[in-house]
């Protein structure tokens, strides 16, 4: 056997880092889901299609649309405070705040707190705020079913410690 | 063929020895003939440099044709969301797809088998892309995240790199790009003018980083996908602003300083870097005068859009449909003339090929205020049929000068 050259090793170091990424990738995300705090929201969907990714639905949720995120820029990073509706089980917010440890004086013993950006807004008044559980893929064809139950559809979402969100699951009614 | 495998030291030498004939060849050092003699010395065979640098095109073009279906077909695979198997099942089947496709292009290459391996290497990426996107998939990950391309050209780049996989380092390119798309969208930047010339600052950042490359022997291979990435991107970004239609539409944009910090920040930035890698590449270009010019045109094609989009000097935009169409004109004949004097064949190309898009939409722009329909579209099939033949008897004209004046050395 030739002994490995530098042409070998670097193919195969740089083979190595593509493996690598993609596991690592998932690795990070089925964490999530694995240890992170499960709350449920309501959302309302629409369906686009993503060519490259399939039939998706875009999804929009009660705690999208908040009464204030605090002067906050466009893009900024916020932090909302979560905790159970009068259902027991529906997570609801309606502020974000600015910093982890802000968020953290608003929780209660069940709460948690999910990391948003600011996408549209204006100082002290209503803003829009994505968590990155914005879309949900489905099997091929079944978006149009999907958007039927607008306004009906809730969602499992793992979170973790830091406020990052994963989807984990539709909840059809 | 059955080739022995040199050992690893044989094959550094042997590619540097390729290289450097190449390099020889380019600069006028040796002839062909030369060449070939100097291969055969060290046990190569005349049609070494063909076989490895210029393949058997048709063989190459199939073969890549081969890995980018197989790689559409990768994708599509993910596209319809196979919902029976679990995603970490997913995971696993894609990253063992992605070792196999690696271990063939690794025993292709130092099997000798050059014409199938930079197929192998460009599905490699491809299904690199595609464990991507269903890692994505799989988790939800929304669409429009920026991250998902960046990923994709961090794994590809260094592979197109090493392999010396001209169609990964383009495919690594266009990630880059859309990954900066993706982030221009997160940040809904709408002014169409500073989008423009954001896009105007990286394809020439391209073609100074390829002029950079192609400036050292070892890295001159891996020049051309740069330099062709930024000089088309150039030219197609700069054919919008010769219709009066566009900036009519694109309005004013606002001011730079009323959008996002980010982006000013990376306006700027990417501006800046397109100036200085053109100002390097013409401090490294070894004939002088030619690499001045070069670098001197690249710049032009983002200062002057800049200056006029930015400073707004008119109310309408016909003024600016003027000054624009001029400098497209001047693309032409800067392409044309670097073609020439630098023996680059690519330029020569680029250039018609814009000259050619220009007479189009010129035609188009007047006849259509002056004539019937009908009229318009036979007076475009004749100026295709005879604008064609023109511009083909043009550009060979061209290339068979680029080539007497490489030859003549």
């Amino acid at each position: 056997m030739k002994a490995l050259g530098w042409g070998r090793s670097l193919f195969i170091a740089v083979a190595a880092l593509q493996v690598l990424v993609i596991l690592s990738f998932a690795g990070y995300r089925e964490l999530l889901v694995r240890v992170g705090q499960e709350v449920v929201l309501e959302t309302v969907p629409v369906d686009p299609r993503d060519l490259f990714r399939g039939d998706y639905v875009t999804l929009r949720y009660r705690v999208s649309s908040l009464l204030s995120c605090q002067e906050a820029a466009v893009g900024q990073t916020v932090y909302v405070p979560i905790s159970k509706g009068a259902d027991g089980v529906t997570y609801e917010g309606s502020f974000a705040r600015l910093s982890v440890s802000d968020a953290l004086k608003e929780l209660g013993l069940d709460d948690v707190f999910l990391r948003g950006r600011v996408v549209r807004g204006a100082p002290v008044q209503a803003c829009e705020v994505e968590y990155g559980i914005e879309s949900y893929f489905v099997p091929e064809g079944t978006g149009k079913e999907i958007e039927r139950l607008r306004g009906q559809l809730k969602v499992r979402v793992s979170v973790n410690e830091d406020g990052q969100a994963v989807i984990k699951g539709l909840i059809l009614p | 063929m059955g080739v022995s495998s040199p050992s690893p030291g044989e094959e550094a030498f042997r590619t540097r020895i390729l290289a450097e004939v190449e390099a020889w060849q380019r600069a006028k050092i040796i002839d062909e003939a030369a060449a070939a003699r100097i291969l055969a010395s060290y046990g190569l065979a005349p049609a070494e440099p063909e076989r490895v640098w210029r393949y058997d095109r048709l063989t190459i073009v199939l073969a890549i044709l081969g890995a980018v279906l197989a790689g559409i077909g990768v994708i599509l695979f993910v596209a319809a969301n196979w919902e029976g198997v679990p995603r970490l099942v997913k995971v696993g089947l894609l990253a063992g797809t992605l070792v196999a496709v690696h271990l063939a292009a690794y025993w292709a290459r130092h099997r000798g088998l050059n014409r199938v391996s930079p197929g192998l290497i460009l599905l490699g990426c491809l299904v690199y892309g595609a464990g991507i996107f269903l890692v994505g998939q799989a988790y939800h990950v929304p669409v429009g995240e920026p991250s998902i391309l960046l990923l994709w050209a961090a794994g590809v780049l260094p592979m197109g790199y090493l392999a010396v996989s001209r169609p990964s380092l383009v495919l690594g390119i266009l990630a880059v790009l859309g990954w900066y798309a993706l982030v221009l969208a997160r940040w809904e930047i709408r002014s169409d003018t500073h989008m423009l010339l954001a896009y105007l600052s990286w394809t020439v950042a391209l073609l100074g980083i390829g002029e950079i490359q192609g400036s050292f022997a070892r890295m001159r291979i891996y020049a051309q996908p740069f330099v062709l990435t930024g000089l088309i991107g150039a030219f197609l970004l700069i054919l919008p602003l010769t219709f009066v239609g566009f900036l009519e539409q694109a309005g004013r944009g606002g001011e730079t300083t009323s959008l996002p910090f980010p982006f000013q920040l990376s306006l700027w930035a990417l501006a800046a870097a397109a100036v200085g890698t053109s100002a390097a590449s013409s401090l490294l270009g070894r004939d002088s005068k030619a690499a001045v010019l070069q670098a001197a045109g690249a710049v032009a094609l983002l200062v002057v859009p800049g200056v006029f989009l930015l400073v707004r000097p008119f109310d309408d935009a016909v003024p600016y449909a003027i000054v624009f169409n001029g400098l497209a004109a001047a693309a032409v004949a800067w392409a044309i003339l670097v073609g020439l004097w630098t023996q680059r064949e690519s330029f020569v190309n680029v250039g018609l090929a814009l000259f050619s898009a220009l007479v189009v939409a010129r035609y188009f722009d007047v006849a259509f205020t002056l004539f019937d329909r009908s009229l318009v579209f036979i007076g475009a099939g004749l100026l295709l049929l005879g604008g064609a033949y023109a511009v083909e008897w043009l550009r060979r004209r061209l290339l068979a000068r680029v080539r007497a004046v490489g030859s003549s050395g």
